[in-house]
C-alpha cells in the first residue's frame, strides 16, 4: 500500500512536471536576455553544497585526499588507464584550466598539480544528457548517481565538459584491494563519479576528502547561506571555477 | 509473401550462409562482451565512445535517405521511382533496426534498455531518438510492406496508408536532425558544438543512402534480373551528387569557421583528425583519404552526367559511400572526444572483438535486406 | 488439409508442454524452511507483507534513499531506523545465506543486490549514527569531525602500510 500511494504521487507528479517542462525551458531560457554575463541568476534559497580548493596551501605530492576518497568509496585501482576510475585526482594547471591564461606562464605553473573532481554544476549538462535520470540533480545542489538506473549509454561521458566522470569498462571489485563495508562498490557497466559524500553529509560529517587534508585546503559549506565560512572565503578571495563561460555553474571554486 | 525469401539459388544461398557465419562469430564477440565487459573494446575513459555509436550515426543517415526515393515518388508523383522506392524503404527498415542494434552493443546495461520508457526524460536527446528511430521503423515496414501486399493482390494500396507515408517524409528528417542534436548539445565538444552539424548530417546521408541504392540496383540486375530502370538510377545520382557538394561545403565551412577565427579548442579536433595533434595522427591517413575519395568522386559524378558510364558510375557512388562513412562513422564521433576535456589525446583503435560484434550486426542488416528485397523483387516480377 | 492437422498437431503439443507446469502441480513441495534468526523483536512491517513483498520494500527503500535523500523508516511503535538492507535487514537477520540464498535458489531468482552491496562481515544492529539529512549544524559537524578524522587517520595508516609493500 505505501508503494501504491507512492507510485500514484509519482504519477501525478510526472503529469504534472511534463507541463512544468514546457514553462521551465520557457524560464531558463527567457533569462538569457537578462543580461549577458556567463552568471545566471539564481534564486539563493536553501542549499547549495560546494567547495572552495585553496591551491596555494596544497602540497605537491600529497594525495591524502585522494587516498581517503577512493578507500571511502571502494573506488578500483586499475593498471591500464583505459580502464581507469577516478572521483578526485590531479592533473596540471594548464589541463584543468585550458581556458585561462598561459601566455608567459612558468612552467612550474602550467604543470602545477591541480585538484579537480565533479563540479556538481547548478546548471549540469551531464543530468540533462541522461536518458533515465540515473544522474540527477537533488534539491541541496549535489549531482548524484543512481547506479541501479544507469543503462550505461555513457551519455553523461559526452556531455561533461570536465571529464569528471568515469565507466566501470570491468568488474572492479578485484581491483579494490580491501572493501570498505559501508559503502556499495559498483558493477560492471554503469558510470560513476564524484558524490560529495553525500552519505556522510546525511549522517553531518563533511566530505571524506575535506576531513582528510592536512592542510584545510578544501572547504565545504552551503553556498546559498551567507553566514558560511565558505562564503566568507569566496568574498575574501579572488577565486575561479572551471570553464565558467559553459554556463555550467560549477559549485567547486579554486583559489589559484 | 515472406516464404518468397525461401528460395533462391546457389549464390543467394552462399551470400546467407556466408552472413549468418558472421553473425554467429558476431554473437561470440557480444557474448564476450557481456561476461567481461566493455573493457573489450578499445573504448576507455577518454575516447568513451567507439566504433559502435559511430556505425548507428551512419547508419540513421541511411535510413534517413529513404525519403529521397519516397517523397518524389508518393509527393512529387515521379512514376520513374515506381520500382525502386520499395527497395528505398527496407534499406530503411535495415538500416534502422541495426542502428537498434548498435545502440544496444554499446550500452553498460543492455539488460536496463527498457528504462529508457519505463523512466522516460525527455530532457535527453536519447529518450527523442529511441522514440523517433522505432517509430521511424514501424513506419517503414507498415508502409513498405502494405503497398507491396497490395501490389502482389493487383489492387491499389488502402488509402490509410497514404498518410502513413507522408509522415514517413517529415519522420526521416527527424531521426537524422535527432540524432545530429545528441552531439550538437553537448558543450564541451568543439567538434559537434556547431549549429551546422545537422544538415551535415542530413546532406551526407541524401549522399550516401542514394549512392548505395544505385549499388543495390546494379547487384540486383546483375543477380535478380530485375531493372529498376536508368531514368531512377540517374535520378538517383543526380541526387547523390548534390547531396554531397552540399556535405563538402559544409565542412568547407567548419574548417573557416575553425581556422579562420583561430579559436584554439575549434581548431583542436580537426588538427588531430587532419593533421596530428601532440605527435598523435593515427586517422589523419583516413580523414585524407576520405576527403580526397570523396571530392574525386563527385567529380566523376559530374562528368558522368554527361558522358554515363555504369563503370564510372559504380565507382563514384562506391567512393562517396567509402568517403562518407570514414568521415562519420570513425572521424566524427572519435573526433569529437580528441582531445579530451581535460586536454590530453588518447587514440582509439577498436579491438577484434568489437569489430566482429561490428560486422555481425552489419551481417544481420544484410540479412534482413537480402530477405526483404528477395520477397519485393519476386512480388515486383511476378506483377 | 493434411498440413492443417500437423499444424494443429504440433500446436497442440507445444501448448501441452508449455503449460506443463500450471496444470502438473499447483502445490510446491519442499519449500524451504528459512531459519528466521533474529536478534531484534519486530520487523520493519508485517511479517506476512514481508514475505511477499519485501522487494517492492526494498526498491522503495532504495529509491527514496538514493533518489530523495530519506534515509529513515518509521517502525510500527515509532522507532527510526535506516533504510539499509546490509545494516538493518542483515543487522537481524544476520545470516544472508539462510535468509536471503535458501529462498532465492529454491525459487530461481537471482537479485542483483551483491553485485554492489558489501554483504556485512558480521551482522549486528547499527546505531543511529548523526543526524537526519539537511540541516548540519555547526556543533554536531565538529564533534563528528573530530571523533571521524580519528577513525580516518588511522584507517588511512592502514591502507597506507598495506599499499607501502
Amino acid at each position: 500500500m505505501i508503494e501504491n500511494r507512492r507510485k500514484f504521487l509519482k504519477k501525478s507528479a510526472g503529469v504534472l512536471a511534463g507541463a512544468g517542462v514546457v514553462s521551465g525551458f520557457i524560464s531558463k531560457y527567457s533569462t538569457g536576455f537578462a543580461t549577458a554575463s556567463t552568471e545566471k541568476p539564481v534564486a539563493e534559497k536553501g542549499i547549495r553544497w560546494g567547495m572552495v580548493i585553496d591551491m596555494r596551501k596544497c602540497v605537491d605530492g600529497c594525495v591524502k585526499c585522494i587516498d581517503v576518497c577512493h578507500v571511502t568509496h571502494n573506488v578500483p585501482e586499475f593498471d591500464n588507464p583505459k580502464d581507469e576510475i577516478k572521483w578526485i585526482w590531479k592533473s596540471d594547471y594548464a589541463k584543468v584550466f585550458p581556458s585561462k591564461s598561459q601566455q608567459f606562464v612558468s612552467a612550474e605553473t602550467k604543470q602545477k598539480p591541480f585538484l579537480t573532481m565533479c563540479n556538481h554544476c547548478a546548471d549540469p549538462p551531464c543530468v540533462m544528457a541522461c536518458p533515465t535520470g540515473a544522474t540527477f540533480k537533488r534539491k541541496d545542489g549535489i549531482v548524484e548517481m543512481d547506479f541501479h538506473r544507469c543503462i550505461g549509454c555513457r551519455f553523461c561521458m559526452a556531455a561533461c565538459p570536465y571529464g569528471s566522470r568515469s565507466f566501470n569498462w570491468r568488474d572492479p571489485r578485484p581491483a579494490i584491494e580491501d572493501i570498505t563495508q559501508e559503502y556499495p562498490t559498483r558493477e560492471k557497466g554503469v558510470v560513476e563519479k564524484c558524490n560529495f559524500c553525500s552519505e556522510r553529509l546525511a549522517k553531518g560529517q563533511q566530505p571524506a576528502c575535506v576531513e582528510a587534508c592536512p592542510e584545510k585546503v578544501l572547504t565545504f559549506g552551503n553556498l546559498y547561506d551567507k553566514k558560511t565560512e565558505i562564503r566568507q572565503i569566496l568574498k575574501d578571495n579572488p577565486t575561479i571555477q572551471r570553464k565558467p563561460e559553459l554556463g555550467t555553474n560549477p559549485s567547486v571554486f579554486y583559489i589559484t | 509473401m515472406i516464404e518468397k525469401a525461401l528460395t533462391g539459388n546457389k549464390v543467394y544461398w552462399s551470400w546467407v550462409a556466408l552472413l549468418v557465419a558472421l553473425i554467429i562469430l558476431g554473437i561470440y564477440s557480444y557474448s564476450q562482451q557481456l561476461t567481461y565487459g566493455l573493457t573489450v573494446t578499445g573504448m576507455g575513459r577518454d575516447v568513451s565512445w567507439g566504433v559502435y555509436i559511430a556505425q548507428f550515426t551512419f547508419l540513421v543517415g541511411v535510413a534517413a535517405s529513404a525519403v529521397m526515393v519516397v517523397l518524389p515518388y508518393y509527393l512529387h508523383d515521379y512514376k520513374e521511382f515506381g520500382k525502386i522506392v520499395i527497395i528505398g524503404e527496407f534499406l530503411a527498415v535495415s538500416a534502422a533496426t541495426i542502428c537498434l542494434l548498435f545502440i544496444i552493443a554499446d550500452m553498460g546495461h543492455p539488460d536496463r534498455v527498457f528504462y529508457v520508457l519505463l523512466y522516460p526524460h525527455p530532457n535527453s536527446m536519447v529518450f527523442w531518438d529511441v522514440q523517433v528511430l522505432n517509430g521511424y521503423l514501424l513506419i517503414n515496414i507498415v508502409s513498405g510492406w502494405t503497398v507491396l501486399e497490395a501490389e502482389r493482390k493487383g489492387i491499389s494500396p488502402p488509402n490509410w496508408v497514404k498518410p502513413i507515408i507522408y509522415l514517413s517524409i517529415v519522420w526521416a528528417v527527424s531521426i537524422h536532425t535527432v540524432t545530429a542534436f545528441l552531439y550538437a548539445g553537448t558543450p564541451g565538444r568543439h567538434l559537434w558544438l556547431t549549429a551546422v552539424l545537422a544538415p551535415r548530417f542530413l546532406a551526407s546521408a541524401f549522399a550516401v543512402g542514394p549512392s548505395l541504392l544505385i549499388l543495390i540496383s546494379f547487384i540486383l540486375r546483375k543477380f535478380a534480373d530485375f531493372d529498376v530502370g536508368d531514368k531512377a538510377i540517374r535520378k538517383l545520382a543526380t541526387i547523390a551528387t548534390y547531396a554531397a557538394i552540399a556535405n563538402f561545403f559544409f565542412v568547407g565551412a567548419e574548417f573557416f569557421t575553425a581556422f579562420y577565427s583561430n579559436i584554439p579548442g575549434h581548431k583542436h579536433s580537426l588538427q588531430y583528425l587532419f593533421f596530428g595533434l601532440d605527435g598523435k595522427y593515427q586517422l589523419v591517413p583516413w580523414m585524407w583519404f576520405s576527403m580526397i575519395v570523396g571530392i574525386a568522386s563527385v567529380l566523376i559524378m559530374l562528368y558522368q552526367q554527361r558522358k554515363p558510364s555504369q563503370k564510372l558510375l559504380i565507382a563514384a557512388c562506391s567512393g562517396i559511400v567509402v568517403s562518407l562513412w570514414i568521415d562519420k562513422g570513425i572521424g566524427l564521433i572519435i573526433g569529437g572526444f580528441v582531445p579530451s576535456p581535460m586536454e590530453e589525446v588518447v587514440e582509439y583503435f577498436p579491438t577484434f572483438i568489437e569489430i566482429t560484434v561490428t560486422l555481425g550486426i552489419w551481417a544481420i542488416g544484410l540479412l534482413i535486406l537480402t530477405a526483404l528485397l528477395k520477397v519485393a523483387v519476386a512480388v515486383k516480377k511476378a506483377a | 488439409m493434411n498440413e492443417k492437422i500437423l499444424i494443429f498437431a504440433g500446436l497442440a503439443v507445444f501448448l501441452l508442454a508449455a503449460s506443463y507446469p500450471f496444470w502438473q502441480s499447483t502445490e510446491a513441495e519442499d519449500f524451504p524452511q528459512i531459519a528466521m534468526q533474529t536478534k531484534g523483536e519486530q520487523c520493519v512491517a508485517p511479517v506476512e507483507y514481508m514475505r511477499k513483498n519485501h522487494m517492492k520494500l526494498l526498491n522503495t527503500w532504495r529509491d527514496s534513499v538514493v533518489r530523495d535523500g530519506e534515509r529513515f523508516h518509521i517502525m510500527p511503535d515509532g522507532s527510526k531506523v535506516e533504510k539499509s538492507l546490509t545494516k538493518t535487514c542483515l543487522g537481524c537477520h544476520v545470516s544472508k545465506e539462510k535468509f536471503c540464498e535458501e529462498c532465492h535458489s529454491y525459487a530461481s531468482v537471482k537479485p542483483y543486490c551483491w553485485e554492489c552491496h558489501v554483504i556485512p562481515k558480521s551482522g549486528g544492529h547499527t546505531e543511529l549514527s548523526g543526524i537526519e539529512s539537511g540541516e548540519i549544524s555547526k556543533q554536531n559537524l565538529l564533534n563528528n569531525l573530530l571523533a571521524r578524522n580519528q577513525q580516518f587517520a588511522e584507517s588511512k595508516q592502514q591502507f597506507q602500510e598495506e599499499n607501502s609493500d
